[in-house]
Formats: C-alpha cells, structure tokens, sequence
C-alpha cells in the first residue's frame, strides 16, 4: 500500500514513476485508446513528408496520462480536482520515460495539496511540467 | 494567420458514450493497473457505479465523440501537421464510469500570436456534464501552430 498523501510535507517527493521504454506498440495502444488518430504518432511515412521529423513521436496527451497515474497511484481518481500541464519537449521513440512529483503546498483551509509534476525524457530532458490539485483524507 | 473572428466560435454540443471496452482499452495502454480501471465487479465493489475512466479519459471522448475530431483546424485554416499541442487543463467535479452520456459544449476562447506571427495559439474552452445534468469537467486546451 501507497504511502498516504497526507502524510507528505511541502517539499517531500513523491515516489517516481520509472517508465519503459516508448515502443510504436504503445503509440498504437493509444491511439486506439484515446481516440487520437493523428498519423504523426504511428505512421512513420506521415511523420518524416508531413512533420519533417525523424519517426513518429509520443503523443503529448499519452505523457499526461502517464503522469496522471503517479497520481492515481497515490489516490482514488475522485480525489483529484484539477490537474493541468504544459508541454516542453517532444517524446521520441525508445525513450524511457520518468514521472516525478514533489508536494508544493497544502492548500489553507482543506485538505488539498498541490503538486507539482513532471515528465522527463532521459538526461533529464523536460517533456511536460503541470501541477495538480488532490483531495486527502 | 488565423482569422481573430473566429474567437468564440462555438465547439458543440455533442454527446458520446463512456464505453466500457474503450476505457479499457485507454487504461490498458497508459499502463493502469488498478482493477475500478477495468472491471465492473471491482468498480462497484470499490463503490463506484461502473468501470472508472482514469482522470485524462475525458479528453479522449472529444476525440471519441466527432467523426473528424481535426475537423475544427481545417476550419481554422490550419493543418494538422503544423501543430503541437501547447496546454491542457482539467478541473474536475464528477468522476466518468462507464455507461455516462457526456456531453461537450464549449468555444474556442482565444486566438493569439507569438515572435511576430512565427506562433500562433487557440485555445478551446470546453465544458463536459453527464446524462445527470452534472458538470463533469471544464476542459481547456491551448494548440501551438507553426508557420513554415
């Protein structure tokens, strides 16, 4: 079991997310699972005439998902109130990928904290960074 | 550039089922494992009223629920290979099982520039409720068009 949420002070990082690498398996999961059909994500012909890249990349809304489970790990999915991010950087092919999370703040007055969130690419290399708001207990 | 006038053109209203195979498939593929993601016996024993969509499902509705989801970039002038997605931003009230009617409606809320024109941004504003009547999520997202 999860360490609770509330147990976190400001500053404390949440447990990572070590994710394997992206394989064109997962673009196509996704693909079917989200319901995003955009060929930049699986088709390698699309991706190099129409977006001038090398091969297809992640889909950014694939990287929020993933982020939402460090989340969804550490809480029930009703606890969460709003989570928003911003995409930095691309996801190419093979990258593994990393989730971190840190708790920013308690919010006065509730039970919610903020955290802060980001997906990192390796080296470091930022891929999105957004923040969440939960409900503890 | 993207004709300002289309700032506040509207997005919707349609509707579109939570099916239970679809978020399954979506909490399959970004890596779920907690079983409210994918089986209604453990849903309900948990005490929920169905399968559970993890928390970015909603978006994929959107995709899910119109039979050309790009169909707004055409609209906009913009191809679809041209974009990145900038944003995006939930604030939830209601989790989405399965067997819920969502039903979107929203705008598209703003359009601007960046580096003299090199950048251009909209942003859509979307309101989802359910077949309750209930505010589920207010949904905005921000597309990053480039020029070549």
């Amino acid at each position: 079991m999860a360490r609770p949420l509330s147990s976190y002070a400001p500053g404390e990082m949440l447990p990572s997310l070590e994710l394997p690498p992206l394989t064109r398996h997962m673009l196509a999961l996704y693909c079917g699972g989200s319901g995003d059909h955009n060929p930049l994500h699986t088709d390698i012909d699309f991706a190099r005439e129409a977006g001038h890249l090398p091969d297809v990349i992640g889909h950014g809304m694939l990287s929020m998902a993933l982020a939402a489970r460090l989340l969804t790990d550490l809480a029930p999915p009703e606890a969460l109130r709003a989570f928003e991010v911003r995409f930095v950087g691309m996801t190419h092919i093979h990258e593994a990928l990393t989730v971190e999370g840190v708790v920013e703040e308690r919010l006065a007055g509730s039970g919610r904290v903020k955290i802060a969130i980001k997906v990192l690419a390796p080296e470091g290399r930022l891929i999105l960074n957004g923040q969440a708001i939960i409900d503890t207990p | 550039m993207i004709n300002r006038d289309f700032i506040g053109l509207p997005i919707g209203p349609f509707e579109v089922t939570a099916e239970a195979g679809q978020i399954r498939l979506f909490a399959k593929a970004t890596g779920q494992t907690n079983p409210i993601f994918f089986d209604d016996k453990a849903a309900r024993a948990a005490g929920y009223r169905a399968i559970v969509a993890p928390p970015t499902f909603v978006h994929s509705l959107q995709h899910i629920g119109q039979r050309d989801p790009f169909a707004l970039f055409a609209q906009l002038g913009v191809k679809l290979e041209d974009t990145l997605h900038g944003t995006q931003s939930f604030t939830y009230s209601e989790l989405v099982c399965a067997g819920d009617v969502i039903r979107f409606q929203g705008a598209v809320s703003d359009i601007y520039a960046k580096k003299n024109g090199a950048l251009e941004f909209f942003v859509q504003d979307i309101l989802a409720s359910n077949q309750l009547g209930r505010e589920v999520a207010r949904i905005q997202s921000t597309t990053i068009v480039v020029s070549r």
